[in-house]
């Protein structure tokens, strides 16, 4: 216990997991990696078969080995991604194509807040490294963990999919044209799958949760077909009606300070 | 073939990295919780069930455009909610959905 109280590395990883609610917190758990590693392998995998389309088509537009790569290294968003190879195939300029790159991420300023709240961070440089890899899958998993995460956990369910993000891109370029179409389509609807796997837990709760979720999918769909906003926009306000709705329907001890303790 | 002409491809690369990274990290940055308001915070708690449903729907259907069969989406989702109902594993709805999705884009 003495030992704890020395400012050094390993004394604030203790520190960590003494602190902690639930097992196998802390900073250096290498358990917490595993267990992460063990969450993210569905997004790994999807991962990998929805980068391969994309290295595929950024060849046909093409984009070099190393441009194609480097949106993947650096970037690391999904849609993003393929919407950007749309605009420098119909000849957008540079600055509009950021902006419409920032536009269609802005949702992630709420689910990197969702993670950041989530995550027990027990040194200030995890913030900034672990805000990197923030998607819209690995927020899904993080979230779907009851109660706090420990850093490792969150760097598994982070460097884990973009590992397979990047090796998809790379393989796709390289040798995506070998495989048949179909198969390549279902594998990128495996992202849905789970999804929607990790959704289901939630619909269990309760008919509120069903209309939360139910409402931000009607929204979404009617914006997105029907409306002139970009898919950026529409998910951002879709995702806004069905938590504001949430927030009426649900009860209002859920995401109180007594509710995370308990959970 | 080549659309994009004078575009400097990594100059968008190290923009649309910049861009990405400020709104990732800002939320981070906020190193106290318990300052947010009630609201924030069940806002917070509430938003991941609403942002999965906007994930799926459309999304979903229309990556399987291409394939002529975006009702394909409904037997892997479908399957998915099924396996997750008895699986805890998220590995076996995933596997289970895209048998299924390219079972149904099989058929003639």
């Amino acid at each position: 216990m003495r030992q704890n109280k020395k400012p050094s590395k390993k004394t604030t990883a203790a520190a960590g997991s003494i602190r902690g609610k639930s097992p196998g917190r802390g900073e250096g758990n290498p358990r917490d990696f595993t267990r992460g590693l063990k969450d993210a392998m569905p997004i790994i995998f999807g991962y990998f078969s929805a980068s391969i389309a994309f290295g595929l088509l950024a060849r046909n537009s093409s984009l070099s080995l190393w441009e194609t790569q480097s949106f993947s290294l650096f970037t690391f968003t999904g849609a993003a991604q393929f919407m950007a190879l749309n605009l420098i195939n119909s000849g957008v300029s540079g600055p509009q194509i950021v902006l419409a790159y920032g536009l269609l991420n802005l949702r992630y300023t709420l689910m990197s807040a969702a993670v950041a709240k989530k995550v027990d961070f027990t040194r200030f440089f995890q913030r900034p490294l672990l805000a990197f890899g923030v998607t819209d899958e690995n927020f899904a998993v993080t979230t779907a963990n009851k109660g706090q995460v420990s850093p490792a956990y969150q760097g598994a369910v982070e460097i884990g999919p973009w590992i397979g993000w990047n090796l998809g891109t790379s393989s796709g370029w390289l040798f995506g044209s070998i495989l048949p179409a179909s198969l390549s389509a279902a594998m990128v609807g495996s992202l849905y799958a789970l999804f929607m796997a990790l959704l289901l837990p939630d619909l269990k709760k309760g008919m509120p949760w069903i209309l939360t979720a139910a409402s931000a999918a009607g929204v979404n769909t009617l914006l997105e077909l029907f409306s002139p906003l970009g898919s950026g926009w529409s998910f951002v306000i879709a995702m806004m009606s069905g938590t504001i709705l949430g927030m009426f329907l649900i009860p209002a001890t859920v995401g109180t300070a007594s509710d995370e303790v308990e959970a | 073939m080549n659309n994009h002409g004078e575009l400097n491809i990594m100059a968008v690369v190290i923009a649309a990295t910049v861009v990405n990274y400020i709104i990732r990290v800002t939320p981070f940055l906020m190193t106290s919780w318990e300052k947010v308001p009630l609201s924030v915070r069940r806002f917070l708690t509430i938003m991941p069930t609403a942002a999965l449903g906007a994930l799926i729907f459309p999304g979903a259907f229309t990556s399987l455009t291409d394939t002529g069969r975006p009702w394909a989406a409904l037997g892997g989702l479908g399957i998915a909610a099924l396996a997750a109902h008895y699986s805890k594993n998220l590995i076996i709805p995933v596997a289970a959905a895209v048998l299924v999705t390219w079972g149904i884009l099989q058929i003639p």
